[in-house]
C-alpha cells in the first residue's frame, strides 16, 4: 500500500510524463503556430511580410517559447529535488509544470491539430 | 503565409491539461503554506470550482465577459483564501511563540495596511495600533516601549 507521499510522488512523475508527451507532440505543430507574436493577430495578419521577414520574428518567438517552457520546467525540477518530502513544495512544483506547459505548449496549438489528433 | 495566420484556441483534447494547471493554481492558494487544507469547508469550496472549470472549458460560460469575471473570481477567492487561512489559523498561533514572532509581525502590517488604510485615511502603522497587538520579543518590546521614558530632562 502506498503512503500519501509516495503517491504524490507518483502523481508528480505521472504529471512530468504527460507534460513531456505534450511538450513532444507539439514540436510538430510548432512552426506553424509560433506566428502569434503580436497581441492582436488579426493585425498582423494584414501586413504582407515576405516570407524571409516573416520568419524571423517567427524564429524569435519560438525560442521564447522554448526557453519559457524549459525554465518552468528546471525550476520544477530542481523545486523537486530539493524539496520532494515537503507536500506544499511538491505541489507547487507540480504547478509550475503544468503552468509552464499551458503557457507553452498548449495554448499555442492551434485547433484542429494534426500532432494532437496523431494524424 | 503570414495571412494565413488565425487566433489560436486550444485543443480540445488538451483542455484536461488546462483544468489540471487552473486547480493546481488554486489548490496551492488554498493549502499555502503547508499543503494541507484548514478549515475542512475548504475541500468542499474547491470541489466546486472544480465544477466550474470544467463548465468554463467546455464553454457553457455565456460571452468573454463572463470568463473574464470567471478569471477575476477566481483569482480573488484564491488571495481571500490565503488572507483568511492567515488571519484565523496562523497569525494567532504564530504570534503566541517565541520563535515566528518576526514573520507575523512583518505580515500583519501589510494585511492591516491593506485592511484599515481605506477606513480612516492611514495605514495601521503610521497610526501607531499595530505595536499595541502583537507580541514582540521581551527584548524588542523592552527597547520600544522604554524609549520615551529613557528621556531624562536636565533641570
Amino acid at each position: 500500500m502506498l503512503r500519501g507521499k509516495s503517491l504524490a510522488k507518483l502523481a508528480w512523475w505521472g504529471l512530468l510524463l504527460v507534460s513531456l508527451g505534450v511538450i513532444i507532440l507539439g514540436i510538430q505543430a510548432a512552426p506553424e503556430s509560433t506566428m502569434f507574436l503580436s497581441s492582436a493577430p488579426e493585425e498582423l495578419s494584414q501586413v504582407d511580410f515576405s516570407p524571409p521577414v516573416a520568419q524571423i520574428p517567427a524564429f524569435t518567438a519560438l525560442f521564447l517559447r522554448v526557453v519559457m517552457v524549459a525554465g518552468f520546467l528546471t525550476a520544477s525540477l530542481i523545486i523537486y529535488w530539493q524539496r520532494s518530502d515537503d507536500r506544499a513544495a511538491l505541489l507547487f512544483s507540480a504547478l509550475l509544470m503544468t503552468v509552464g506547459v499551458t503557457n507553452g505548449v498548449i495554448n499555442y496549438v492551434p485547433e484542429p491539430s494534426a500532432a494532437l489528433k496523431g494524424v | 503565409m503570414v495571412s494565413s495566420i488565425t487566433c489560436p484556441s486550444p485543443p480540445r483534447r488538451s483542455r484536461g491539461f488546462e483544468i489540471l494547471s487552473d486547480f493546481l493554481s488554486l489548490l496551492v492558494l488554498f493549502t499555502f503554506p503547508d499543503g494541507s487544507l484548514v478549515p475542512s469547508w475548504a475541500s468542499r469550496v474547491l470541489a466546486t470550482w472544480l465544477l466550474c472549470l470544467f463548465a468554463n472549458q467546455l464553454d457553457l460560460l455565456p460571452g468573454e465577459a463572463t470568463e473574464d469575471l470567471f478569471d477575476l473570481v477566481f483569482l480573488g477567492s484564491g488571495l481571500l483564501a490565503m488572507i483568511f487561512r492567515y488571519r484565523t489559523t496562523y497569525a494567532d498561533n504564530a504570534s503566541r511563540s517565541n520563535g515566528w514572532c518576526l514573520e507575523p509581525r512583518v505580515s500583519r502590517v501589510g494585511l492591516d495596511g491593506l485592511y484599515r488604510a481605506s477606513v480612516s485615511g492611514k495605514p495601521a502603522l503610521v497610526r501607531g495600533e499595530w505595536w499595541g497587538r502583537v507580541h514582540l520579543p521581551h527584548r524588542v518590546q523592552r527597547r520600544t516601549q522604554a524609549q520615551p521614558f529613557d528621556v531624562h530632562h536636565d533641570v
